[in-house]
């Protein structure tokens, strides 16, 4: 279990989960979501954001309730708490668009079992007060939603070149259909990846501090 | 685990707690969805029936506003008749389209049909007054991004579906069946493929034809209704 | 670079005298009467993509050896051979910028990336044409026809700008498009005259067409013992045996043996593509096995699936197994009649 140095600041516990402890460039937590919903901009702005949601209101929740709930029962409790929000984020989804609840389809449910949110609720949010908690959410929740941008915007420019619809790479531009595919997240997140981590090595070895990077944890 | 917290040896955790802690949970999870749910059931409702009510329009050229109809199968074979405002999320469910006088522009129906990679569903017009279809319009599909998405954007082939005929096949006793096209095209689904999309765009047409022989007999037999519903 | 490493092996030390190089010579010798055929068919167009590709695949396996800071692999020609055989399975017509990102990914990705030759998985020409039919698919299925003034002119599309939508002439997509032997056949149920299909004056892919060209080449590959002849064997004679077994059964589907032979990139797949010596099985059973795994995916999608040519996934399906056939059939030890063991 990676928890982060117990004395770092709420400000250093948020920066921490939108870099160093990136959930998807660094830990590869979530990977179905993050490959499946990252086609077009739009729908990956909207599977972070509801996500980012989900894993604000259930590490709050669980932080709130973390002196009530006996170590047995904590699986099955923050589950539910889960699972409540994800219901709810669900019918706001809808309330707001139903065009947006059929391009994200089941992922939107499936939030639930992505191993983010209970990985937060039991490494962080259960051990650390609700302010410190907020911080890690919001931190992780934005690390989510910026790692799916990264993702989506790659996938749908070079798919068929377009940010959030808007044709930037103008009308006569050949789409890689094979982006908006299933091949084409993998291909975009083993970029990215390469890139942060390229990215990482180099400042580090600028720097001439020596740096573990952290592996991938599974999950 | 932490040192705070679900301190553990300490003090044992009796399974009435337990029992207790996971109740009280659920009972506040399950209050929970259930406000959202009333709060948002007004929106979500409303939505879907806007949704679905704007994709009908978009295959009625002309209408402005749809009505939604249910078959009320309650006579013998073809006896029954429509029911205005039927369950907008049923797809026993048809949507007559009319014009600013409130004349019938056509109805609009919900079809699915398997395509090359999964479903599609699609919402075609029909008018029952010429007896063609209107046009159509894919509501779902997942099909091959750049191939067989080209079933929308190719106009060729969008085009074959607007005014396209339909014709009764009088078979004596029969109830009576339909076949899309004029009477030179053999096969039902005989409407120009795109090439390199063939399974999809054969998809679309036989999904419209199956779709009009099915619903065809029972507009035939109540058109009334559906005609006079604004006049 | 394996000659300056010194080798550790176990029995038996001596060395049939074939190396890398002399392997890809022949090979390549070997494509290039049905090389010289596509441009004799397809004319300037062909030519076109075929050393486009050549070029490019050589460059890319250059710059990824000197982004690795290794010496350069370009010159044991496998590259030279990917090239010739990637360029051979895409259609005269493509866009040249096409070509060239489907060479890079084919040696980039489909063999830098996994090690180098030795190292790669897949067939690097068919991972290069997989990338290029699920990005491209339209251009990719597009076919132009053989005009008189082949030679002098391309089509339009030959050089699209980069990045750009090609734009295909209005008079050749009219009756041409689609019309493969195989595209026929599956939407329109008519089979092609079975001389045109061997000889390959008929519409596809650049080097696919002439069916006695690549039979001829591959007769000479196992002539000289760098070809198991097993994979092919096995290959055409499970889709013949399929072929027979379906008209049987269902006439109207128009299963004819030797139209499945020819037509498509059958020949091109069974000979060069299949029998790549990294991505197939060691032993004499395992390559049979593999072979007729491949035979019966082809005919399984070309008859029931939604493309009308299936010889690329099949192969690349087979190159996937092909590492689990190798640990169910062992290689025998040397002069026994004992299977190594199991691991």
């Amino acid at each position: 279990m990676h928890t982060t140095d117990a004395a770092a600041s709420e400000p250093g516990v948020f920066a921490n989960g939108i870099w160093k402890q990136n959930p998807v460039l660094v830990q590869v937590l979530g990977m179905c979501p993050v490959l499946a919903v990252s086609n077009t901009t739009i729908n990956a702005l909207a599977m972070g954001l509801a996500t980012a949601s989900v894993l604000i209101l259930s590490s709050a929740t669980v932080s709130l309730l973390r002196h009530w709930i006996p170590p047995q029962a904590r699986i099955v409790t923050f589950i539910m708490v889960i699972a409540t929000f994800v219901t709810c984020v669900d019918y706001l989804v809808q309330s707001i668009s139903i065009e947006l609840h059929r391009a994200l389809g089941a992922f939107l449910s499936l939030i639930v079992v992505n191993c983010l949110v209970l990985g937060r609720a039991e490494a962080f949010a259960s051990q650390q007060s609700v302010r410190r908690s907020l911080a890690d959410a919001a931190g992780m929740g934005c690390g989510f939603l910026f790692a799916l941008l990264c993702l989506g915007t790659v996938r749908e420019l070079v798919g068929s070149g377009q940010v959030f619809g808007y044709p930037l790479l103008g009308d006569r531009y050949q789409g890689w259909a094979i982006m908006l595919l299933p091949p084409g997240g993998f291909f975009s997140l083993a970029g990215w990846l390469m890139f942060f981590r390229w990215w990482t090595l180099r400042r580090h070895s600028a720097s001439g501090s020596t740096f573990q990077l952290s592996g991938p944890t599974d999950g | 685990m932490s040192q705070t917290s679900l301190n553990k040896t300490a003090n044992p955790t009796s399974p009435w707690q337990i029992y207790l802690v996971v109740v009280g949970v659920g009972v506040t999870c399950g209050t929970l969805i259930l406000a959202v749910h009333e709060a948002t059931r007004q929106r979500i409702t409303d939505n879907r029936a806007a949704y679905r009510d704007q994709a009908a329009i978009t295959v009625l050229p002309g209408a402005i506003r749809v009505t939604s109809f249910r078959w009320d199968d309650t006579g013998q074979g073809l006896s029954g008749h429509w029911v205005a405002d039927g369950d907008r999320q049923s797809a026993e469910t048809i949507l007559a389209g009319y014009d600013p006088a409130g004349a019938l522009v056509g109805v609009a129906i919900e079809a699915a049909g398997r395509g090359y990679q999964d479903t599609i569903r699609l919402i075609y017009g029909y008018s029952p007054t010429q007896q063609v279809i209107l046009g159509f319009r894919i509501l779902e599909s997942r099909e091959t991004p750049g191939l067989g998405d080209r079933v929308e954007t190719d106009s060729a082939f969008v085009d074959q579906f607007r005014g396209l005929p339909v014709q009764a096949i009088d078979r004596g006793n029969e109830e009576p069946r339909v076949e899309l096209g004029g009477a030179d095209q053999q096969r039902a689904w005989q409407v120009d493929g795109i090439s390199g999309a063939t399974v999809t765009s054969r998809a679309v047409a036989r999904t419209i034809a199956e779709s009009v022989a099915r619903w065809f007999p029972r507009i035939e037999a109540d058109l009334s209704t559906l005609r006079e519903a604004h006049l | 670079m394996l000659k300056r490493t010194l080798q550790l092996r176990t029995s038996p030390h001596l060395h049939s005298g074939t190396s890398v190089e002399a392997i890809m010579f022949h090979v390549a010798l070997a494509t290039l009467p049905a090389c010289a055929f596509a441009v004799y068919h397809f004319g300037l167009a062909a030519l076109l993509v075929l050393s486009v590709s050549v070029i490019t695949c050589v460059l890319t396996e250059h710059v990824v050896c000197h982004c690795r800071r290794q010496p350069t692999t370009v010159a044991d020609g496998a590259a030279i051979v990917t090239g010739l055989l990637y360029g051979m399975t895409l259609p005269p017509s493509l866009p040249l910028w096409m070509v060239v990102l489907g060479a890079i990914v084919a040696v980039g990705v489909g063999k830098m990336l996994f090690g180098g030759l030795g190292a790669n998985p897949f067939n690097p020409a068919l991972v290069g044409r997989a990338f290029l039919q699920t990005a491209f698919p339209l251009a990719m299925t597009t076919w132009s026809s053989t005009a008189s003034d082949r030679f002098t002119s391309v089509s339009r599309s030959t050089f699209t700008w980069p990045l750009m939508r090609p734009d295909y002439d209005p008079s050749s997509t009219d009756g041409i498009s689609g019309a493969t032997a195989l595209g026929l056949w599956k939407s329109e149920g008519t089979l092609l005259p079975l001389p045109d299909l061997f000889w390959g004056t008929v519409p596809g892919c650049v080097g696919e067409t002439s069916a006695a060209l690549l039979l001829l080449g591959g007769l000479y590959l196992i002539a000289r013992g760098m070809m198991s002849w097993r994979i092919p064997l096995a290959i055409l004679t499970t889709v013949a045996v399929g072929s027979l077994l379906v008209d049987q059964f269902e006439s109207e589907r128009r299963f004819d043996p030797l139209t499945m032979w020819f037509s498509g990139g059958l020949m091109l797949g069974a000979m060069f593509m299949a029998t790549d010596m990294v991505g197939s099985p060691l032993t004499g059973w395992g390559c049979v096995l593999y072979g007729v795994g491949i035979g019966a995916l082809v005919l399984i999608i070309r008859g029931w699936g939604g493309m009308p040519e299936g010889v690329m996934y099949a192969i690349l399906l087979g190159n996937a197994v092909s590492p689990l056939i190798d640990r169910y059939i062992h290689p025998r030890l040397f002069e026994t009649r004992q299977r190594s063991a199991a691991r």
